[in-house]
């Protein structure tokens, strides 16, 4: 009798263990609608555009982060800047999204202050890839994460054409900033 | 004879003042009501998560699409309203960022009952988006 009890509290404290080993699995956290915006400044004029369609995943197991960017989904003032922006230098058709695949360094899931860390990885615009050091800054807020940071792109280094007759309105570097709100991933 | 040069000049000046006014229109011209544009298609949300996961979307971007499905989530997000839509079968939602004059009809909107958009159909991520959505 008393092997029988022991036996069923055995299995009580697997099965519990197991249990709460996969509840603690939970890694991966997802931003559906992350923010991405771009400023180009020059004398002639400014353009800023900015997109709520950036999906997100960060795994916090790895320190690894994926971002994909529908970039039709950039909100210009006028409309014109946005044919031209999809049309002309991003080629959204053959292109439809931006990417971003790294892993932020020295990233401890444990510190529960905002941590200032670099994100190194590839990023792809059109069809070229460059690597990209990235500084952004990561909070933990209600258990959820909040990714901030920028870095500047050279369109020449991504292939962006633009015509002789507007480069001065278009700035050789962009900046581009982003922000987005993690919350778990339930697949 | 004066009068006939009179009339060119007048012509040539209002031609002239005619393609200043479309250009500047053309060049500061922000995004039209979606209201205001021609439906191409009507879907249900399990119609247009059908195209996507056909591979079949391409047809109806920088389009505006009518699309019925159930109202799963409502966020908001830097002034933004986004409806999330649902067939209730697939994790694929539709997600429909809506026009700023649609702000007065959130109110009159429930989670789990159904919802009718208009919207541009701007591709797919996870979930198939559309922007400026009025809700019909």
């Amino acid at each position: 009798m008393n092997k029988t009890l022991l036996l069923i509290l055995i299995a009580f404290i697997n099965y519990s263990s197991h249990f709460t080993s996969k509840k603690d699995y939970k890694e991966e956290y997802i931003e559906r609608q992350g923010e991405v915006s771009f400023f180009s400044y020059t004398p002639v004029e400014n353009i800023q555009a900015t997109n709520n369609q950036a999906l997100s995943i960060f795994d916090i197991k790895t320190n690894e982060v994926a971002v994909r960017i529908l970039m039709r989904a950039f909100v210009f003032k006028k409309s014109l800047m946005h044919e031209h922006f999809n049309e002309s230098y991003i080629e959204s058709d053959l292109y439809p999204e931006a990417t971003f695949s790294g892993k932020i360094i020295d990233f401890d899931p444990s510190i529960e202050t905002m941590q200032t860390r670099i994100i190194k990885g590839d990023f792809t615009l059109k069809d070229v890839t460059k690597s990209v050091d990235i500084k952004a800054t990561i909070s933990k807020v209600d258990g959820n994460y909040i990714i901030k940071g920028g870095l500047d792109i050279l369109i020449d280094d991504y292939n962006i054409k633009v015509p002789a007759l507007l480069s001065p309105n278009i700035s050789k570097k962009i900046e581009v900033t982003f922000n987005f709100k993690y919350s778990q991933h339930e697949k | 004879m004066i009068k006939r040069h009179l009339d060119k000049i007048f012509v040539a000046a209002f031609l002239l003042i005619s393609i200043t006014i479309i250009t500047i229109d053309l060049i500061t011209r922000s995004d039209r009501n979606t209201n205001e544009k021609r439906t191409i298609k009507q879907l249900t949300t399990n119609e247009l998560i059908f195209e996507y996961k056909n591979q079949s979307l391409g047809q109806f971007i920088e389009k505006a699409i009518e699309v019925d499905g159930i109202l799963k989530e409502i966020k908001y997000k830097n002034d933004i309203y986004t409806l999330y839509l649902t067939d209730g079968n697939h994790k694929t939602y539709i997600l429909c960022e809506l026009q700023s004059d649609q702000i007065e009809k959130i109110p009159q909107l429930n989670i789990g009952e159904k919802v009718k958009i208009k919207g541009i159909l701007k591709g797919h991520l996870m979930d198939v988006i559309l922007l400026n959505c009025v809700i019909i």
